[in-house]
């Protein structure tokens, strides 16, 4: 890319963005005119890219010191790695969000709006993106890939055309009210797969979140049935029945596993069993229950006072509502990002699963994290079933959803317990249950969306082991690279690769510690 | 019952005499049945120990033990397979579509053990070859078979009558064994009532008549895998993997096909325990049958402290509190609560005499708790007494495992030294 010659001066990055979102936002609105939105807007981005690629050498580096992506620039892994995944993702993300706009706006400035998102993100990621970033992006776009492979041959051998179900599944997982439900269920999701995610951070298997959100669910169904309070305060005191709950019986397993060695792989089975037979014994006429309809029974429903509202998803074009609870989905994921990354006890959760041993020794007390993060796992767990009980159904009764704490583990398996990458997961784990809702209509198993969503985790899992280690292998090799290069000699450190006049004043010991600033990025990415 | 034997347990070990570890079955064998019989004189409740009992506790006892072997064979590699139940659902689901398919339970068996070994390659390809998290392979695994055989049920049975997306059509039974002469021979000494030997009697009749070849079979693979593992070299060779793979790879032992093949035959034989489910148990497959059977297994397992006799004793409990369940319901389990609190309180005086208070107090007043709770009560909700084995798992777990000794090197996502 470096054949077409580029002008000596220098570009502020400012203005090669902005460049870039113009020429992007040109090309698309100028093609909309003689093309579909979709493939003027994919053209767009990929003129933007392009430019932002050409352009790339000229933008002085001291802009962007603060991007791991910077000194990888011009290295191989860089050209055959994050520059198509940054093209991917731009151009992917610039139409996903046309799509989304296209919804409540007119369609060219929805495709314009997209490809400004596209153009400006090209810019960003091709720039700022580090290799181990799209590392995991690569894996996640591979196994998906695979997954969709292994689909479509499953789907070909049962004898059905594995193209045009697709299709059918995409069609009907758009449409507006499908939307609703792919939020609304995809909250959920969400809340069950962060409260796995924070065992996973320390190698903790809470597989008890299921036991822990049906008990916690049924209680505060009970407590919000049974007590009537007013209306803010009836809410707080629900949610809090459920926090409360949900952390008890996790604070269970946490306690045998502190206290006694039980494994809590096993303990949290055997607690999910206890917890179906507490909510068949307490889900009966004679004790919590009352009749709701002819073969249901379910606690009594609250009083509308109590109902948290839902949000009106005219934007989407569709009349249902979104859960409220969305709200507290995004706190939830930012206050376990803010947990995570802020604060001393999520340090302490990262070291501990990391290395359990060089934890202790560091003064980390292991058993007070392994018992605190399963309480904590428990009480996020408590308010997975909230979103249905005060959003939609209103009690406990036998229809309640069951199940969704396994579905949890597969999602953080598949956001990489990251708390974006656990939004995107939920997201696509619940448009797939949603759109293969369509199938049983032609006649096709809906199932085969279970086949999918398990063969990504599996998949996922697999490639990002694989990738991971390659990366390690890579880092290694580069640190040894640039080791041997400094003891030779100061006059070409690594990362003066870039083809142009790149400032000659990141010495030796700025490209060290930016390697090991790698370092530590690659051990808060992984698990 | 066997409760109370494994926390009466520690009450006898510590002084190990010579002969100890020969006898040591046979005495709580001894010990569990001169205490149910017991139970049944004082509480009255002949369904403790009578042949129908006795019969249903093998059938409930057999999958779990099933499935915990393959545990046992699994973690003894260093493998970690709570895909054990994904295994067990493709056994149910092969084992009763060849049978029914083929007319014959034999090739059903067959089909429904390589499913299940077919599983497992799955997780050893996963576990050892890209060496994923052990447990995050097998819950995929979990949740791939479950909808994959949901699948297969709509595009198979969906013609078929009497069958669909969660059922098979009615499978043909295995041949039934019956040791001639003993049932009628010993029919009378079991219906006399007197305390042991009447309680013996049952148990006999109890195995030795409509026994299903499956069952026996099932059965012989505890001592096989015994023989197998503890008295071969190759049985040496997967044990050393399991403890110290590295040491092992300095030897020069295999480490990457022994952990194939014990995975491979850990879901060879959850495969087979899914069989029995679907073609003994039932005579018919069904969606959730397993009922997560696998990890009660893994339960058992551990509870037997990774051996082949422990995990049976353990799969014998959860089996006889179902069968008492499924037979009896809420009575004859609330007799065993009797048990359960003159255990506990046994505990509290062992713990007294080993120094430590607070154990002794909580066991105490536990054992206080249960006998109120039995004295106050004459039946057990039945929602409660269905999930017994679980909150026995539980309260044997807590008070035994610090003296549980796993595999050293089980769930470590190994590496072979050149890579």
């Amino acid at each position: 890319m470096s054949r077409i010659p580029r002008p000596s001066t220098t570009l502020p990055a400012p203005a090669a963005a902005a460049v870039a979102a113009a020429l992007g936002v040109g090309v698309t609105v100028a093609l909309d005119l003689a093309l579909l939105w979709w493939a003027a807007l994919i053209i767009g981005v990929v003129v933007a890219f392009a430019f932002v690629a050409w352009s790339g050498p000229l933008v002085p580096n001291e802009r962007r010191a603060g991007g791991d992506g910077t000194k990888e620039e011009g290295t191989t892994l860089h050209a055959t790695l994050v520059v198509p995944t940054a093209l991917v993702l731009a151009v992917v993300t610039g139409l996903l969000s046309a799509w989304f706009l296209d919804l409540s706006l007119i369609e060219p400035v929805a495709a314009a709006l997209g490809a400004l998102v596209g153009s400006v993100l090209a810019f960003t990621l091709f720039h700022r993106l580090s290799a181990m970033l799209a590392l995991s992006f690569a894996a996640v776009l591979a196994a998906g890939v695979i997954a969709i492979g292994v689909t479509a041959a499953v789907l070909h051998f049962s004898g059905i055309p594995p193209l045009p179900t697709f299709a059918r599944m995409i069609e009907y997982g758009t449409r507006p009210n499908s939307l609703v439900k792919i939020i609304n269920d995809g909250t959920t999701y969400y809340l069950a797969a962060v409260a796995v995610a924070i065992g996973f951070k320390m190698k903790l298997f809470n597989i008890g979140v299921d036991g822990q959100y049906r008990l916690a669910a049924l209680m505060a169904a009970a407590v919000g049935g049974y007590v009537v309070l007013p209306p803010v305060l009836s809410q707080i005191v629900v949610i809090a029945t459920a926090v409360a709950v949900g952390g008890a019986w996790a604070g269970i397993a946490g306690y045998l596993k502190v206290a006694r060695g039980v494994s809590e792989v096993i303990s949290t089975i055997m607690l999910n069993a206890i917890a179906t037979g507490i909510t068949a014994y307490l889900l009966s006429t004679d004790r919590l229950a009352v009749e709701i309809s002819t073969n249901n029974i379910g606690t009594p429903p609250m009083p509308e006072s109590s109902w948290v509202p839902g949000i009106p998803a005219g934007f989407l074009g569709s009349e249902q509502e979104i859960f409220g609870f969305v709200l507290l989905a995004v706190a939830v994921g930012i206050a376990y990002w803010v947990m995570l990354n802020r604060t001393r006890f999520g340090f302490e959760l990262r070291a501990t699963g990391q290395s359990q041993t060089a934890a202790e020794a560091s003064g980390v007390n292991v058993r007070k994290m392994v018992f605190l993060s399963m309480l904590f796992s428990g009480m996020v767990a408590g308010l997975v079933g909230l979103p249905q009980l005060l959003g939609s159904s209103h009690y406990y009764a036998l229809d309640f959803p069951t199940g969704i704490g396994f579905i949890g583990i597969a999602i953080a398996l598949l956001g990489r317990n990251h708390p974006v990458g656990i939004v995107f997961a939920a997201l696509f784990w619940s448009f797939l249950n949603q759109a293969a809702g369509i199938l049983p209509f032609d006649g096709i198993p809906q199932e085969i969306a279970v086949i999918s969503q398990a063969t990504i985790v599996l998949t996922v899992v697999v490639v990002y082991e694989v990738v991971h280690r390659w990366g390690r292998r890579y880092q290694q090799q580069q640190i040894g690279n640039q080791l041997g290069t400094t003891a030779e000699s100061t006059t070409e450190p690594a990362q003066a690769v870039s083809s142009d006049a790149a400032p000659e004043d990141g010495s030796a010991d700025g490209g060290g510690a930016t390697a090991t600033d790698t370092d530590g990025k690659r051990g808060g990415e992984a698990q | 019952m066997s409760q109370e034997l494994n926390v009466m347990e520690p009450v006898k070990a510590p002084p190990r005499p010579g002969g100890w570890s020969r006898w040591r079955f046979l005495t709580l064998f001894g010990a569990v049945l001169v205490s149910l019989a017991g139970l049944r004189v004082i509480t009255g409740q002949d369904m403790l120990t009578d042949a129908g009992t006795i019969r249903t506790t093998i059938t409930f006892a057999v999958p779990i033990g099933l499935a915990a072997l393959g545990g046992l064979w699994a973690e003894r590699a260093g493998i970690i397979n709570i895909g054990l139940e994904g295994m067990m659902i493709l056994g149910t689901w092969f084992g009763a579509y060849f049978a029914w398919s083929t007319d014959n339970p034999w090739m059903g068996l067959l089909a429904g053990v390589l499913a299940g070994m077919a599983g497992g390659l799955l997780h050893a390809v996963a576990t050892v070859t890209f060496a994923v998290d052990h447990i995050v392979s097998g819950v995929a695994i979990n949740i791939l078979m479950l909808g994959a055989m949901r699948y297969l049920s709509i595009l198979v049975y969906s013609d078929v009558p009497g069958a669909g997306a969660a059922q098979s059509p009615t499978t043909p039974p295995f041949p039934v064994w019956n040791l001639p002469f003993v049932a009628d021979a010993l029919a009378p000494v079991a219906g006399s009532g007197i305390f042991v030997v009447s309680d013996l009697a049952s148990l006999v009749i109890g195995l030795t008549t409509r026994m299903s070849a499956l069952t026996f079979i099932a059965i012989m693979m505890i001592p096989v895998t015994y023989l197998v593992l503890w008295r071969t070299s190759f049985g040496l060779r997967l044990r050393s993997v399991g403890e110290n793979p590295d040491a092992a790879e300095s030897l020069g032992v295999p480490v990457y096909s022994l952990k194939y093949v014990a995975v491979v035959i850990s879901g060879g034989l959850a495969g087979m325990g899914g069989v029995f489910l679907a073609i003994v148990a039932s005579q018919i497959y069904q969606e959730g049958q397993t009922g997560g059977r696998g990890y009660i297994g893994l339960a058992a397992m551990i509870f037997g402290n990774w051996r082949p006799g422990g995990l049976a004793m353990g799969a014998g409990l959860f089996g006889y509190t179902d069968a008492l369940q499924i037979r009896g319901g809420g009575a004859a389990i609330h007799a065993l609560l009797l048990l359960l609190a003159v255990a506990l309180l046994a505990v509290a005086v062992w713990q007294v005499r080993k120094d430590r208070k607070g154990l002794a107090v909580a066991a105490v007043l536990t054992g206080i708790l249960l006998l109120v709770w039995y004295f106050s009560t004459d039946s057990l909700p039945r929602e409660l007494a269905t999930y017994s084995p679980h909150i026995a798992t539980l309260l044997v777990l807590s008070l035994a495992s610090q003296r549980l000794r796993p595999p050293a090197g089980v769930g470590k996502q190994w590496r072979a030294s050149r890579s």
